[in-house]
């Protein structure tokens, strides 16, 4: 499970959002975002989140924070 | 639930294709050529689902000359399983694909003089790789399939395909497929006169290569449908992704490719001692992570990479070219140029196109009619040894073919409506998980086959006691928790259908293993330590007879390829181990 935030302020102010969407919330992948009423992101499936990066490099805001270190369990070999 | 009661959206198209990777893409690009009506459908996003998206290298053009030789290469050190008329096919082509990808404005790597940038990558002695960044790849070639009239349709997962008679497995044709969109749980049923499945390989354990939802999803409802499946055997592809114990790079050929070591728990580069002559470049990710298990279980381990004598340039340019696989060492505090990295094999992600797949001919055709796959979905044996760049290159060389002699069929057939009954039924149970009061999590799935499929005893070392041991626990998977799996709403119905995939597609592959009495590739049995050519130039065949899962074997058509080998015998296997109790509570 990786553990995120997203920078809301820098939400608030992103053009891109305000004219063809939230990016993130467009390309994830493993679809874990969702928008609030102001059309703005949140996490809404966090466990589900991958660690792929795509977010943290599509974001023009850069406004994503995302970490690899998962806690799922790693079973032995 | 509300989401039960959803509308079904009924959609006809001329082709459908499954899953919009680079295999996908091209698949739909080619079709265009020939028919009016093509629609890509994908669960995800196209160009950021999947596996194309993070990929950075492709195999080199090759010119007429060096065919032959490039040919060799793959087929000889593949021990001769290759299907050669599909290496020969995507050698070929290769030029062609580049030179269109790149006047589409794909931005490969170029050099000072501004041509290709062209280096030898993993297993390259004759063959070259060029460089493109996977989500650059994928969004020029979106842009240019919407620019050639293909359709998209993105988020809408396909669970089942339609058959003439309404029956799974099917005598009959493929004649669509259903679905459900992954966010509003509308119901979807797509009419069309042919169908080709691109949705890549399955991530068998979560969290490791960044495909966590390529879930065998194609592979099995191809199976389901009656699809023969082939090499499933030799699905599990031997990786060593994890380092520390605490993150997952999805990228460890970079360790191999820079004069990184490999060094056990007393300081000694081993790899030489399984490989004479071979150095880490010149070695699949399969036979590394062999030597790195057995060094490890015979009480050698940890094992390390270690790269402290790496420049500072080196690693930047990984830190432009491999942005999350720094961020990821960044953050598990490990600095390449201060500490060594222990790595661990694992068996992460199944059924790579070269290894196992929907057995598919020439034409991309699988055994029902109206059913094709293209990319890592399909077998198409040609990177058998793993060279960086060929997977790729398979993807658009089947994708090509695929959509080329899928559109034509199409453009020529008729529309067979699917049955309501079929229809009815499988809205039933693709909704089932959804429907339950209560049941278990998908992410027991993962956790229960995971146990009896990871361990290096019952992955990389394989015995027929253990395999038996191994079906028995996913018949009972199949049996018991399969159908308790509850979905704690849409988004999660996805997850739970990727993951009945697992225990099905499990079985086939140790069903497949068990029949295999030799070592080969990415199947090793403990009785039988050695690669037969003599009576194992053949392929695996798994396929739904109905009343179970049936195994067959077909031969290489050896002599009917330009390469032979000069005699066939039998070789012992580079690493040999025999697994006893006491040794694994060593690890
Ligand atoms: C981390 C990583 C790095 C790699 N790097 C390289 C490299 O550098 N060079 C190389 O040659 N190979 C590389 N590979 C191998 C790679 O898998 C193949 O080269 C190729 O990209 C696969 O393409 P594809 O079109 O078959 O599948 P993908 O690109 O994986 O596309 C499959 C698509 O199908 C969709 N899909 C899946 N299930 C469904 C469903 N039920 N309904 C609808 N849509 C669905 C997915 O959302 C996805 O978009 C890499 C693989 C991984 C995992």
């Amino acid at each position: 499970m990786a553990i995120k935030t997203i920078d809301s302020e820098k939400c608030q102010v992103c053009p891109t959002r305000q004219t063809t969407g939230c990016v993130v919330y467009d390309i994830c992948p493993m679809d874990v975002y969702r928008l609030d009423e102001e059309g703005k992101p949140y996490i809404a499936y966090v466990r589900d989140c991958q660690s792929c990066f795509l977010c943290v490099r599509d974001c023009p805001q850069q406004a994503v924070y995302v970490t690899a270190l998962v806690d799922f369990p790693i079973l032995p070999y | 639930m509300a989401i039960l009661d959803t509308e079904t959206r009924e959609i006809e198209t001329d082709l459908l294709i499954i899953g919009g990777g680079a295999a996908g893409l091209w698949a739909a690009i080619r079709a265009r050529d020939f028919c009016p009506r093509v629609l890509v459908v994908d669960k995800g996003k196209v160009a950021r689902s999947g596996a194309s998206v993070h990929t950075h290298c492709v195999l080199a053009p090759v010119t007429e000359d060096k065919i032959h030789e490039a040919l060799e290469e793959i087929v000889v050190e593949g021990g001769y399983m290759a299907n050669q008329r599909w290496a020969e096919r995507t050698l070929r082509e290769q030029a062609d694909r580049i030179r269109e990808m790149a006047s589409w404005g794909a931005p490969f790597r170029k050099d000072a003089s501004g041509a290709l940038y062209t280096a030898k990558d993993r297993k390259q002695v004759v063959n070259n790789s060029v460089y493109l960044l996977g989500s650059d790849m994928m969004d020029t070639m979106k842009a240019h399939a919407r620019s050639k009239g293909v359709d998209f349709m993105e988020r809408v997962a396909v669970a089942e395909l339609l058959t003439s008679d309404g029956q799974l497995p099917t005598r009959g044709s493929v004649v669509g497929a259903v679905g459900f969109h992954t966010r509003t749980g509308e119901f979807y049923v797509f009419k069309a006169k042919a169908v080709i499945v691109c949705t890549s390989l399955m991530s068998a354990e979560l969290y490791n290569a960044a495909v966590n939802n390529l879930t065998g999803d194609g592979h099995a409802m191809a199976f389901r449908a009656g699809a023969r499946l082939s090499g499933m055997e030799f699905g599990q592809i031997p990786n060593f992704p994890i380092v520390n114990r605490k993150v997952s790079t999805g990228h460890p050929a970079v360790f191999q490719l820079y004069g990184a070591k490999l060094v056990n728990n007393l300081g000694e580069e081993f790899v030489e001692k399984y490989y004479p002559g071979k150095t880490l470049q010149l070695l699949s990710r399969a036979e590394i992570s062999y030597a790195v298990a057995k060094e490890a279980l015979e009480g050698r381990g940890p094992i390390y990479f270690d790269m402290r004598h790496w420049s500072d340039e080196l690693i930047n340019e990984w830190r432009r070219v491999l942005p999350s696989m720094m961020k990821r060492m960044d953050e598990a505090g490990i600095d390449m140029r201060r500490d060594r990295l222990e790595t661990m094999p694992r068996v992460g992600s199944w059924g790579g196109a070269a290894q196992s797949g929907i057995r598919i001919d020439e034409n991309a055709e699988s055994s029902i009619p109206g059913l094709f796959a293209a990319g890592v979905a399909a077998h198409v044996p040609v990177n058998i040894i793993d060279m960086t760049g060929v997977s790729q290159a398979v993807c658009y060389a089947s994708g090509y073919r695929a959509g080329e002699v899928a559109s034509q069929r199409a453009a020529g057939g008729s529309q067979v409506k699917p049955l309501a009954d079929q229809v009815n039924r499988l809205r039933a149970k693709v909704f089932a998980p959804l429907r339950r009061e209560s049941g278990i999590d998908f992410q027991q799935i993962y956790l229960s086959v995971g146990k009896v499929t990871v361990p290096a005893e019952l992955s990389f070392f394989k015995h027929e006691k253990r395999i038996k041991g191994t079906l028995a626990e996913l018949g009972r998977i199949q049996q018991e928790e399969v159908p308790r799996l509850k979905a704690r709403d849409v988004h999660d119905l996805v997850n739970c259908l990727g993951s009945q995939n697992l225990p099905l597609l499990s079985e086939a592959l140790y069903r497949c293993a068990l029949a295999r009495l030799e070592s080969r590739f990415s199947h090793y049995r403990e009785e039988f330590p050695y690669r037969d050519d003599i009576n194992w130039l053949k392929w695996s065949i798994a396929e739904n007879s109905g009343k179970g899962m049936k195994v067959s074997f077909e031969s290489v058509p050896i002599e009917t390829y330009p390469i032979k080998p000069a005699q066939r015998t039998r070789v012992p296997a580079p690493v040999q181990f025999t697994f006893k109790e006491t040794v694994k509570a060593a690890v």
